[in-house]
């Protein structure tokens, strides 16, 4: 991956230098080394501080919302997931695609976060990365650390779509994880979707009543791009702020509701969840409803094709019955 | 409904329906004016169009103590 | 903070018998913001609505709860009751204790009394949060447009420009009259159809308030109710307004034998020519698709021997904007195409089988045959005549399940005229049921009978030819057996249907059709004229089939309504719609694609930020447009669309009123 890492840091120089771009959104080093962190690089000189490797878990779509008065033109490192969110982003019409400069990678993979903090030391500097069928394999200074893919792989690569970026204006590394077709059926829906009724309600009662309403998820999410969210209003008051399993059982659905069809699986809102609510699950419920109901493809994946839940259509599949 | 009339099962769901004033309502009009019987545990809520119900009315309605909701138009 | 009073009404017994108004009216007063509550025998009554009005004088009321009968039924009633006394007419809610109460529970009256209180306190809670609406008001362009030119068309354009009214016609063909100046004798007068139909193409030509396209179409409607912006489209004539209408270039024209379609092909045109003599107006036009000046790029006959240079070759299509306040959509119908579908009858093989059209062309004196009936195979005069009634009509496997009303009467016409003709002859009508529902209808029918036509009830099961002569085999239904008749010719009564193209003009006016094409009037019964869309009427045989006398009375019916609407030089516009909270709208437009009326554009705003101005996007509405469903409120996720008189923060409250 040092590659993909080279020739992010040459293009970015490049653009900057040109002043084609006055922004690089990237990734950085993070406070230790099992994380990386968003770097927002304005100089061609400071390019040496974006990296690329399977620590880049992160979606920094999000990043372009925060940045949406900049003036100058923004170069933004994406994954194939991420890429779906820069698609969600212009049909939402929160950017500019000419603003914008996409640098995709091809992405090999990346690893569980918590894989991450129990294997790598703190010390530990990472020099070269390798993802294939042979595991994950992190060459630091303090030794070569490997993971198997069964233990370290990030549950949202084992279900990617496409490793691919859907959209780049230049595109980094040969050939992204390809996942196996299996995993890409909702089987970690459908398992709770065939649990009894009771069953499923203690499952989410259980999650649903350790939300601290932190809006961690929100926080994080691209498709989150409200002025101002139905969450923190006081009139109308849509959903109570009080911390109970009622309001909070409230608060998630909203938030699901809010962006069906329109979330991307970029699986940010899960990541950031400081009180572990499997939120993706949620999300996959509907976007695999949505897929079922109206054979709509993946949202961010076609610049053409609408939110099925934003428009509507005579030979609708819901209107034919 | 109370406990009791629960335990000797007289149960009957409370009921929010959200009617479009064009049709549902109007026909829920006809339903009275034809002096037909429904129970008394259904209430409705008059909207202009059921793409006016938004889904949040509903989660409050759940959230609230209604036992179903029902939106027609 | 709202000072509510509460109005209580019995109903009579109607309410009061069932539910303990009393109890309801105690309770009442107790719900937060009400400062008074009341009860009453008739609420509507004129003594009840002054109980109201000094009830919000003394009491200083800002807002009404009336709890009585059907909104539906009494909202405007005490709108209008409440303004009277000062009041914003939308400061009023209404609970609905009747219909949804007393009536449906009469049977469990201590329940129906909880469900009173439960809905009064919906009511309360809703009118707490009212706000005060205005109606907006849209000015209104006096004049109207005619979408065909037919009697329809014609009879409103007359109506309409006779009130002091300016209207254009657009008629696709090259003159108007539409189907009724190819009509013979009309039933069941038996009196000229042209003799009738073409002194009033004239007074729509002569009339001063009256502009007509014909040879157009209509290519853009934009705009709403009062406000209609549309496109039309002149299709190259070649022929300009120099045309004194002389005759001399179809006379010359040296291009013949073109079917004309005027006379179903049964005679020939030039490629210059006029559709007929009494055309309106009475200007040739070129068929370009024939004429060898556009063919083979020489001729120029017609060119050279116009007297006052009108001939134009290099005319092309021209679009002209006409702004109108109404839109009157009159295309009328076409003939279902029989020979696609009715193997039986020869699929359009045997040239005797025609249409009821083709035998009003050949009956009319001034039709290709100078209104002698002959054999279109031979000239030779028809002995024996069969007509076939329902081709199409009326036949669910094949065709079309509706029965298209005028062909029972042209057929009995057609049966009389025959007989009166062609003396000796014979007529044999099959039919289904003779329906003559009309004015002097059934005593024209049982003429026809008595003047000796054969009723055979009973479906054709087969035409075809033995020697020169048709073999008609069908089943005598009422004496049940086969029958066979040899005929000379047949006549079909073939099936109206929407006129062709008629799905696109529904789609650029933007109003529905029905399951069979036709276009969908607002109400069956109610507002038979008017489509859901504001400011676009119908009338004629594009809503349904129909015969001449009630396509005219429709056609007055709907002209009377356009009178109406622009007798105003501004309308109301209903309060009742929705709004952008720009500040909080992020431009996303996920309302727009959902809005049912195309009611919500983009548009541009300037906003301040620290240090800078940005320009960015928000949502619209256009007040004209939008018939306050609601649909653009739930698309937008953080509630910056929002229904007046229906808000977020109204319908929440009444949720949580209802749920206690």
């Amino acid at each position: 991956m040092k590659g993909i890492e080279e020739q992010i840091r040459a293009t970015s120089s490049q653009l900057l230098a040109a002043g084609d771009v006055q922004l690089v959104i990237g990734y950085g080093a993070g406070s230790d080394n099992s994380k990386t962190m968003p770097v927002f690089i304005k100089r061609a000189e400071d390019v040496g501080k974006l990296v690329f490797n399977p620590l880049c878990v992160s979606n920094l779509a999000n990043y372009l919302l925060h940045w949406n008065n900049f003036e100058g033109k923004i170069a933004i490192v994406v994954k194939g997931c991420d890429s779906r969110s820069i698609i969600r982003l212009l049909q939402d019409k929160q950017i500019e695609r000419e603003k914008i400069v996409v640098l995709g990678v091809n992405c090999p993979g990346q690893l569980k976060s918590g894989q991450a903090e129990a294997k790598i030391p703190v010390e530990a500097v990472l020099s070269e990365a390798t993802v294939d069928n042979g595991g994950i394999k992190l060459q630091t200074s303090g030794g070569l650390i490997t993971f198997s893919l069964e233990e370290g792989l990030l549950e949202k690569c084992r279900q990617c779509e496409s490793s691919r970026p859907v959209v780049s204006d230049y595109l980094f590394g040969e050939k992204g994880f390809e996942a196996d077709k299996a995993a890409l059926q909702f089987n970690d829906v459908a398992a709770l979707e065939g649990a009894p009724l009771e069953e499923k309600s203690r499952y989410w009662d259980k999650y649903f009543e350790r939300c601290l309403r932190c809006y961690a998820c929100r926080n994080s999410c691209p498709a989150c791009s409200c002025r101002e969210c139905v969450f923190d209003m006081v009139e109308p008051d849509w959903v109570a702020k009080t911390v109970n399993l009622s309001d909070n059982t409230a608060f998630h659905m909203i938030r699901a509701f809010h962006v069906a069809g329109r979330c991307t699986d970029c699986g940010e809102c899960e990541r950031v969840c400081p009180a572990e609510i499997p939120l993706r699950i949620l999300n996959r419920k509907i976007i695999k409803d949505i897929k079922e109901l109206f054979g709509a493809p993946m949202p961010g994946s076609d610049l053409e094709a609408l939110p099925a839940l934003s428009f509507y259509a005579v030979n609708d599949p819901e209107s034919q019955n | 409904m109370s406990i009791e009339n629960e335990a000797q099962g007289n149960w009957q769901p409370n009921i929010i329906g959200f009617c479009c004033r064009w049709c549902t309502y109007a026909g829920a009009d006809l339903a009275g004016v034809s002096r037909m019987n429904y129970p008394a545990s259904v209430r409705i809520i008059r909207v202009p169009c059921s793409g006016r119900v938004n889904p949040q009315f509903i989660i409050r309605a759940l959230q609230q103590g209604a036992d179903a909701v029902f939106v027609s138009g | 903070m709202q000072r509510i009073g509460v109005f209580i009404c019995w109903c009579g017994s109607n309410i009061g018998g069932v539910v303990d108004v009393p109890a309801v009216a105690r309770e009442a007063a107790k719900f937060h913001g009400v400062v008074y509550s009341a009860e009453y025998k008739y609420m509507c009554s004129e003594p009840g609505q002054e109980m109201i009005v000094s009830a919000i004088k003394e009491h200083r009321l800002t807002g009404v709860v009336v709890a009585s009968c059907s909104p539906a039924l009494h909202e405007i009633t005490f709108r209008k009751n409440i303004a009277r006394a000062g009041l914003n007419p939308y400061m009023l809610e209404m609970a609905n204790i009747r219909e949804q109460c007393s009536w449906v529970h009469q049977h469990e009256p201590e329940k129906a009394t909880k469900k009173a209180i439960d809905l009064v306190r919906r009511a309360v809670a809703k009118a707490g949060k009212l706000e005060p609406l205005f109606e907006s008001t849209i000015p209104v362009t006096k004049k109207a447009l005619i979408i065909g030119g037919g009697i329809a068309g014609i009879q409103a354009a007359l109506d309409i420009a006779d009130a002091g009214n300016e209207v254009v016609i657009i008629e696709r063909e090259p003159t108007i009259g539409g189907k009724m100046v190819l009509l013979d004798k009309t039933f069941p007068t038996l009196d000229c159809s042209a003799c009738i139909s073409t002194p009033k193409m004239v007074s729509a030509a002569q009339h001063p308030n009256i502009k007509i396209y014909t040879y157009a179409e209509v290519e853009e409607v934009k705009g709403y109710i009062g406000n209609f912006s549309v496109v039309v489209k002149q299709k190259a004539r070649s022929v300009n307004s120099k045309c004194t209408g002389c005759g001399t270039c179809w006379a010359k024209c040296p291009t013949k034998n073109i079917p004309n379609e005027f006379d179903l092909g049964m005679s020939m045109r030039k490629a210059i020519y006029i559709p007929f003599p009494q055309a309106v107006p009475n200007r040739p036009v070129i068929d370009r698709e024939r004429c060898r000046q556009f063919v083979k790029g020489k001729c120029g006959v017609c060119k050279k021997f116009c007297p006052t240079d009108a001939i134009d070759y290099e005319q092309g299509d021209e679009f002209v904007t006409e702004n109108v306040g109404a839109i009157l959509v009159a295309t009328g119908y076409d003939l279902i195409d029989w020979a696609k579908i009715y193997g039986e009858y020869g699929y359009g093989k045997y040239p005797d089988v025609i249409t009821g059209l083709h035998f009003e062309r050949m009956v009319n004196a001034s039709g290709p045959t100078g209104g002698k009936i002959v054999r279109p195979s031979d000239g030779e005069q028809p002995k024996t005549v069969v007509f076939v009634k329902c081709v199409g009509s009326r036949d669910e496997a094949k065709a079309r399940e509706y029965c298209s009303r005028a062909c029972c009467m042209y057929t009995a016409k057609h049966a009389h005229q025959v007989l009166e003709k062609i003396p000796g002859s014979q007529v044999v009508i099959f039919y289904i049921d003779v329906r003559c529902a009309g004015k002097a209808y059934e005593e024209f029918y049982l003429k026809t009978l008595h003047e000796g036509a054969i009723y055979t009830r009973g479906r054709v099961s087969k035409i075809y030819p033995e020697g020169n002569r048709l073999i008609v085999k069908g089943a005598d239904t009422l004496l049940g057996r086969p029958v066979e008749v040899v005929a000379d010719m047949v006549v079909l009564a073939t099936a109206m249907i929407p006129a062709e193209g008629s799905a696109d003009v529904a789609r650029t006016v933007g109003f529905t059709v029905d399951k069979d094409g036709f276009f969908q009037e607002a109400h069956p019964k109610l507002r038979p004229v008017e489509t859901n869309t504001g400011g676009v009427f119908l009338a004629g045989a594009c809503q349904g089939p129909k015969d001449i006398p009630d396509t005219v009375a429709q056609a007055s019916g709907a002209a009377a309504k356009i009178i109406g609407l622009l007798s105003h030089s501004e309308i109301a516009g209903e309060p009742t719609i929705a709004r952008v909270n720009e500040a909080m709208c992020s431009g996303c437009l996920a309302c727009r694609e959902i809005c049912p009326y195309r009611a919500i554009e983009p548009k541009e705003i300037v906003e301040r930020l620290p240090g800078k101005q940005v320009t960015r996007v928000v949502a619209s509405v256009n007040s004209g447009l939008c018939q306050g469903c609601g649909a653009c409120t739930v698309a937008c996720r953080p509630g910056a669309l929002n229904l007046k008189g229906f808000t977020n923060e109204q319908l929440l409250s009444e949720v949580d009123a209802l749920c206690l």
